[in-house]
């Protein structure tokens, strides 16, 4: 997931985009896997456990899931991985594109 | 990394039994010549015993099964640790105990359907399900004909929707039948988790998904106060219903605000403008 996630964080710098995580490790454990793979988005910090207020919440109950949102704050895919992701964002991202263009 | 954790899950579930037999082993035998002494004295009697004793009652069947069975796990337990190779380890493992016993267990619940001790041979069966899943299937089915009423269910509900679709008929008999309210609270539950967990691509607007979300609402309204885990039944449902109800594909996102990793405040919607993956995910 890093090297993905890193090379679409990286692909993206420049455009309205924003990776956003809700992190369910404990802290100490999430600080060092942040350093070590390089990891430079933010996350929301969930309490330590999957039991977290937010994933509860939210009733994730497998890692990673997946939510990805347009410009307007609106759901538009789920569990998107990879390439799959890559598309998904791409696609949102043109919608901005064409809307801004008119 | 979701099949990761549930492999660790499974490791962890599986070894913890073990784990505990091996820590009583030590106490269970001081002195093996004394035990062995012990053991044939105790054979001896058990052969007198055998020719004016009477044969066993259905309950006196299914204590020696569950004795037996823990034996076997025992003796499983010890081939396991003394095995040379990786090889071996896995052969011992694979050579799940309850496998053979849960053919003896579903012949005793047959023959005694109506039993309190048949359904304890039932509700083993289920329990092992993974061991033997015919025969664990075939218990779903005597539990839905002779005991969908019966206080003693509740304790094997929630093994009961692990075997998915299977289940449901008996999870809908036991909402309607049960006298228990946190019988029939569980089964609400527990058959709205098991549909969720098998339609969870398909759309909010589907029929199954509508039925889950009518379910966890029945959920919260009449048994939310059941304690369920650390938990109650109603946080449970809450969950999926908020799953189904602001989380599908074309609805607004609802705000999440809270900490980042430096205890620095935020909210979800400071990002409204960008195109946003939100990330669930943990470093496992």
């Amino acid at each position: 997931m890093y090297p993905h996630e890193r090379s679409l964080v990286k692909r993206l710098a420049n455009e309205p985009f924003a990776l956003i995580g809700v992190n369910s490790d404990k802290k100490e454990r999430v600080r060092t896997a942040m350093e070590q793979n390089n990891i430079t988005w933010r996350s929301f910090w969930d309490g330590g456990s999957t039991g977290g207020p937010i994933a509860s919440k939210w009733n994730v109950t497998g890692w990673p899931t997946i939510y990805v949102i347009d410009h307007k704050g609106k759901i538009r895919f789920k569990n998107v991985r990879g390439a799959a992701m890559d598309k998904a964002v791409d696609e949102l991202l043109a919608e901005i594109k064409s809307e801004t263009d008119k | 990394m979701m099949k990761v954790l549930i492999g660790a899950a499974f490791l962890v579930g599986a070894f913890v039994p073990q784990l505990e037999a091996q820590r009583k082993d030590p106490v269970k035998t001081p002195d093996s010549k004394q035990a062995a002494q012990k053991d044939a004295a105790a054979k001896g009697k058990k052969e007198a015993d055998k020719k004016d004793a009477k044969p066993l009652t259905p309950q006196q069947q299914y204590t020696q099964l569950l004795k037996d069975h823990s034996q076997a796990m025992v003796a499983q337990r010890r081939a396991y640790t003394q095995a040379k190779t990786a090889q071996e380890r896995s052969k011992i493992l694979r050579n799940n105990p309850a496998k053979e016993f849960s053919a003896k267990f579903l012949e005793l619940a047959q023959e005694h359907p109506e039993t309190d001790t048949g359904l304890k041979a039932m509700v083993w069966l289920v329990r092992n399900g993974r061991a033997n899943p015919l025969a664990s299937r075939s218990a779903v089915r005597l539990i839905e004909k002779h005991h969908v009423a019966s206080p003693g269910i509740g304790a094997v509900i929630s093994s009961v929707g692990r075997s998915g679709a299977n289940s449901d008929s008996l999870l809908r008999a036991v909402m309607e039948k049960n006298p228990s309210k946190n019988v029939k609270g569980l089964a609400c539950f527990t058959l709205a988790r098991s549909m969720m967990m098998r339609n969870r691509r398909a759309k909010a607007d589907s029929p199954q998904l509508k039925e889950v979300l009518a379910l966890m609402k029945r959920v919260q309204d009449e048994f939310g106060d059941i304690r369920y885990g650390r938990k109650t039944l109603g946080a449970y449902a809450e969950s999926t219903v908020f799953e189904l109800t602001r989380l599908q594909i074309g609805m607004d996102v609802p705000d999440i605000a809270g900490n980042d990793i430096d205890d620095a405040e935020f909210k979800l919607s400071e990002y409204r403008g960008k195109v946003v993956v939100l990330d669930f995910w943990g470093d496992w």
